[in-house]
């Protein structure tokens, strides 16, 4: 854990700083894991604000220091659940948003082996969003957890509250659908 | 993409991901952050202070409104029923007078 549980308490009981080092210490960890999982750099920092939104309401919840840092990953995978719902039901077209991410890290890269190193992240991204997108919010966010972020089984059972053998066969069929599409070639 | 056979997929699959994870590493907020964050806070503060006074408002309100109901259906049978006594005070007594009248009461030492 990155703080002690003495700074949540006092975050709890309404000290402001304390919240604010909170906050500090898992940011960079939590947008970094929200990008990954929504996949749109301009609206990382607004669905963070709200997991944190989210932490400083429910802080009083809190029972024990072990369970913090699921219970920040339980908001952010519902904060980033809720966005792509969102998103989904806007019907935005990601390739338009790509194409922007693009241009802006075409601009701020300044030399060429540095430019060609971000187009080549950049096509990365786009491969798998595109891969993501074929596949339900559900499968996207627990796959990335478990594959990206590289969260065990058992830190996914704190996060979604489910059994071992119930997890692996929704991994199990959410990998086999990501498969489906990869292998089809429609990335 | 040419098809594989599924370990080489399932392979490809894992390095894509992790080449990913490389392409996507954890982000340092803007300057603008913490200060969103707070405003936001503060506004969900206020919303949930006013929704509390509106909801305590209505109590009180529908309270009130209930209890006028009830006086109400109390009292107004009261008023409209016909009062007790329809004689004035003078006729009582004069009524209780002539109901004395011929009864002879026994004075004090009458005995002795």
């Amino acid at each position: 854990m990155l703080i002690e549980f003495e700074l949540i308490e006092k975050a709890r009981s309404g000290d402001e700083g304390a919240f604010n080092q909170v906050v500090q210490a898992y940011r960079k960890r939590i947008l970094g894991t929200i990008a990954r999982l929504i996949g749109k750099p301009e609206d990382v920092e607004d669905v963070g604000q709200e997991v944190f939104l989210r932490l400083y309401y429910s802080l009083d919840q809190l029972r024990a220091a072990e369970v913090f840092e699921p219970w920040l990953y339980r908001l952010t995978v519902n904060a980033a659940y809720d966005y792509l719902r969102r998103q989904k039901r806007r019907h935005e077209h990601r390739m338009s948003d790509l194409s922007e991410q693009q241009v802006m890290m075409a601009d701020a890269s300044a030399g060429g082996k540095q430019q060609a190193e971000e187009v080549r992240r950049t096509k990365i991204r786009e491969v798998v969003q595109s891969l993501l997108g074929k596949v339900s919010e559900e499968d996207r966010i627990l796959l990335m957890m478990k594959e990206v972020e590289g969260l065990s089984l058992k830190e996914l059972e704190k996060i979604y509250r489910v059994n071992e053998n119930a997890l692996k066969v929704r991994l199990f069929r959410a990998r086999q659908r990501v498969l489906k599409a990869f292998e089809a070639g429609e990335v | 993409m040419e098809p594989m056979n599924q370990d080489g997929v399932n392979d490809s699959l894992d390095v894509l991901l992790a080449q990913y994870r490389e392409a996507c590493p954890d982000r340092e907020a803007s300057s603008s952050f913490m200060p969103q964050l707070w405003e936001r806070i503060e506004a969900r503060r206020s919303a949930v202070s006013s929704s509390w006074f509106r909801l305590w408002a209505e109590v009180w309100l529908v309270a009130t409104v209930t209890l006028a109901i009830v006086m109400g259906a109390i009292l107004i049978p009261r008023f409209q029923n016909p009062p007790a006594y329809q004689a004035s005070y003078v006729d009582v007594l004069v009524a209780a007078d002539s109901a004395n009248d011929g009864v002879v009461l026994p004075l004090m030492g009458d005995s002795q």
